[in-house]
């Protein structure tokens, strides 16, 4: 990965942080000359401009930024909420004329302005307010960010970072005044941590579901020994700190991550919680799947990846039992076990960084709010399929439709991420960024199809994405992957039907398929000769190449998938 | 002087200076190394407030650019 950092002042040393930060990720890291940004920006000809960055990070130091006026602010002529508008636009302008269609992230950082001022009430009694002049420059660098910026430009939140640590704890007028260097070494840690979340949030590096336990964690005191009536969950008080921490968690469901409760009770007690305690946040519908018994824990998440098709790298488990977390700790290392604070008073601020850590995202997409229905609607397919038969019966009784569309574009941001999130069923496991997608979709060399999948539970959402590569009368799959929520439906089989059967419409000979092995494939290592693709050899890393000769032939598909084929070309 | 204090600042020289640790002689000085400039100076103090948990004055971030220097004045202060 290569970086490159901008400022209004001298930010170098924050290149030593970032290599603590992000280790062996980090290939270079150019820093432009100081204050040198608007001509990196600006000049066609600037080393950011002529190179491709991974990772951008302009950061601009408040007190600098404004310096002319914040010793001086009274002799100020402007309106201060005003001046701090117009200088965030013309900031964002700057940087959206030089984003135009380049890739790589591009972080930029509400400012704090030094609170150390000669103005006293003046600040909030006069217009002559430095605290307006920065909530103008940032009020409105958040607008223009959610407004017209493109999608690799992110924000990140410098001036509640400060806020929390206290300016003091962070900034340094000896470095200040000796090199133009504003931060100390608190400051640049901390800035580096912020750049490190961002990234993290931004290739929707997240965990996916939270394993929950419930005494002492999700409500004070123990269900079997205080009852229904007796555990510690109300609006005042202590209880109030776990009902707090439970909307909290709502709120982290519905924006995409799947809540799971472990947790050693009898689930008639915990049943009787769900239907007749009126301070309860997450009722019984919140969680995706459980496991409330007194069978070891580490057992029940192991069980629980399994229901759900996710890999244990996707937990973090919460539990209030040192114990129980050792337990988990040293049995699945794979899971995240997070500390627990001593005092439920703790639980809002402990988890907010939890949140920070695990689950950060920039944006919430559609499919993110649905996510928990869809995997609750697998449940529901799941208990089907133990009542049904046969398996052919089974498909057959869950009445699939899937529309496969060639080239849509509207598509492309969840397209993106399914290459970037997609570990299990993806045979390359190539990682698309969303303008890469956008290129593949206009370039005559690929053709993307994507797939939705609907049955009489409900509608799965973009499930599938399969993206072609032509060289002149064969074809290679570049990608080829499925969400894991319908791994086992065979509704892989439909997708590479329709998309042979418009190859060979198209004037296609033959496709290569390939699979390159991870860690975390092994699932598809014979996809390919599941579908009847001829292998065509092995090689020593593990790469298998297939060839599938569409003038033999065209493959077999299930009949009880109705399927819809959307060609813009035709529409 | 204790070896064990000359060895960790000479670690944290290198890391600063992206160097190795035999480069760190006895008698170092500002200039003697290039990324050892007024800036890397800045960069030195920094680490060493933070890996000692020190204070220096702005005349001492100054001041201490020597290793001897460096070593001298962490010894009397930690001790």
């Amino acid at each position: 990965m290569k970086v490159c950092l901008l400022s209004n002042v001298n930010i170098a040393p924050l290149e030593r942080y970032l290599q603590s930060v992000f280790g062996e990720e980090i290939e270079s890291v150019y820093v432009a000359g100081y204050d040198q940004y608007i001509q990196e920006l600006v000049d066609p000809e600037s080393k950011l401009s002529q190179e491709f960055f991974e990772v951008t990070f302009l950061f601009l130091e408040g007190t600098a930024f404004f310096e002319s006026i914040c010793l001086t602010p009274i002799a100020g002529t402007e309106d201060f909420i005003q001046l701090g508008r117009r200088k965030s636009d013309e900031l964002m302008e700057m940087v959206k004329r030089f984003l135009n269609g380049r890739e790589g992230l591009f972080i930029l950082n509400t400012i704090a302005i030094s609170p150390f001022s000669h103005l006293g009430c003046l600040d909030t009694n006069s217009p002559v307010s430095l605290s307006l002049l920065q909530m103008g420059f940032n009020s409105n660098l958040i607008q223009r960010k959610n407004r017209d910026m493109p999608s690799n430009c992110v924000l990140v939140n410098w001036h509640k970072e400060v806020e929390r640590q206290g300016y003091e704890t962070l900034h340094d007028p000896r470095f200040w005044y000796l090199g133009r260097i504003p931060l100390n070494e608190t400051g640049f840690k901390r800035l580096a941590g912020l750049l490190e979340q961002a990234r993290r949030a931004f290739l929707r590096r997240s965990k996916k579901v939270i394993a929950l336990d419930l005494d002492n964690t999700l409500w004070g005191g123990v269900l079997g020994e205080d009852g229904v009536s007796g555990i510690k969950l109300s609006e005042d008080g202590v209880g109030k700190a776990y009902r707090d921490f439970q909307k909290m968690l709502k709120d982290t469901k519905n924006k995409g991550i799947l809540l799971t409760i472990v947790s050693k009770n009898n689930l008639d007690d915990v049943e009787e919680v769900w239907k007749s305690h009126p301070m309860m946040v997450l009722k019984k519908d919140d969680f995706v799947a459980y496991r409330i018994n007194w069978v070891d824990k580490a057992e029940n998440i192991r069980d629980l990846a399994v229901e759900l098709n996710l890999g244990l790298d996707s937990f973090v488990f919460i539990d209030d039992n040192p114990v129980e977390r050792e337990r988990v700790r040293q049995e699945l290392p794979e899971v995240e076990t997070s500390d627990f604070p001593d005092d439920p008073a703790g639980l809002v601020r402990w988890f907010s960084d939890l949140s920070s850590m695990f689950f950060n995202a920039t944006k919430i997409t559609a499919e993110d709010k649905k996510r928990s229905d869809f995997y609750k609607q697998d449940q529901e397919r799941k208990i089907l399929k133990e009542s049904v038969g046969s398996l052919k019966a089974f498909y057959k009784s869950l009445l699939m439709k899937a529309v496969i569309s060639l080239n849509p574009i509207h598509d492309y941001k969840r397209i993106s991420q399914l290459t970037q999130r997609t570990n299990q069923f993806n045979l390359t496991t190539r990682r698309y960024t969303e303008g890469e997608i956008k290129e593949m979709i206009a370039s005559p060399q690929y053709d993307v199809f994507d797939i939705i999948l609907e049955d009489k539970f409900g509608e799965n959402g973009i499930i599938g994405v399969i993206i072609i590569k032509y060289s002149g009368k064969e074809a290679w799959i570049d990608t080829f992957l499925m969400s894991c929520r319908v791994i086992g439906r065979t509704v892989e089989n439909t997708f590479w039907r329709q998309v042979a059967e418009f190859l060979r419409e198209k004037g296609i000979e033959g496709v290569y398929g390939e699979y390159l092995p991870t860690r975390k494939n092994k699932l598809v290592s014979t996809l390919y000769d599941n579908l009847g693709f001829e292998g065509l050899r092995a090689e020593e890393s593990g790469r298998k190449i297939y060839y599938w000769n569409l003038k033999a032939g065209l493959p077999e598909y299930p009949s009880y998938i109705e399927t819809c084929f959307r060609n813009p070309g035709e529409a | 002087m204790s070896k064990e204090l000359q060895d960790k600042v000479r670690k944290i020289m290198s890391e600063v200076f992206n160097v190795p640790v035999d480069t760190i002689s006895d008698e170092i000085e500002i200039g003697d190394i290039e990324p050892w400039d007024s800036l890397g100076q800045l960069n030195l103090m920094l680490a060493l407030e933070g890996a000692f948990s020190v204070h220096f004055t702005t005349g001492q971030v100054l001041e201490l650019n020597s290793f001897r220097k460096i070593i001298g004045y962490l010894n009397e202060s930690l001790n």
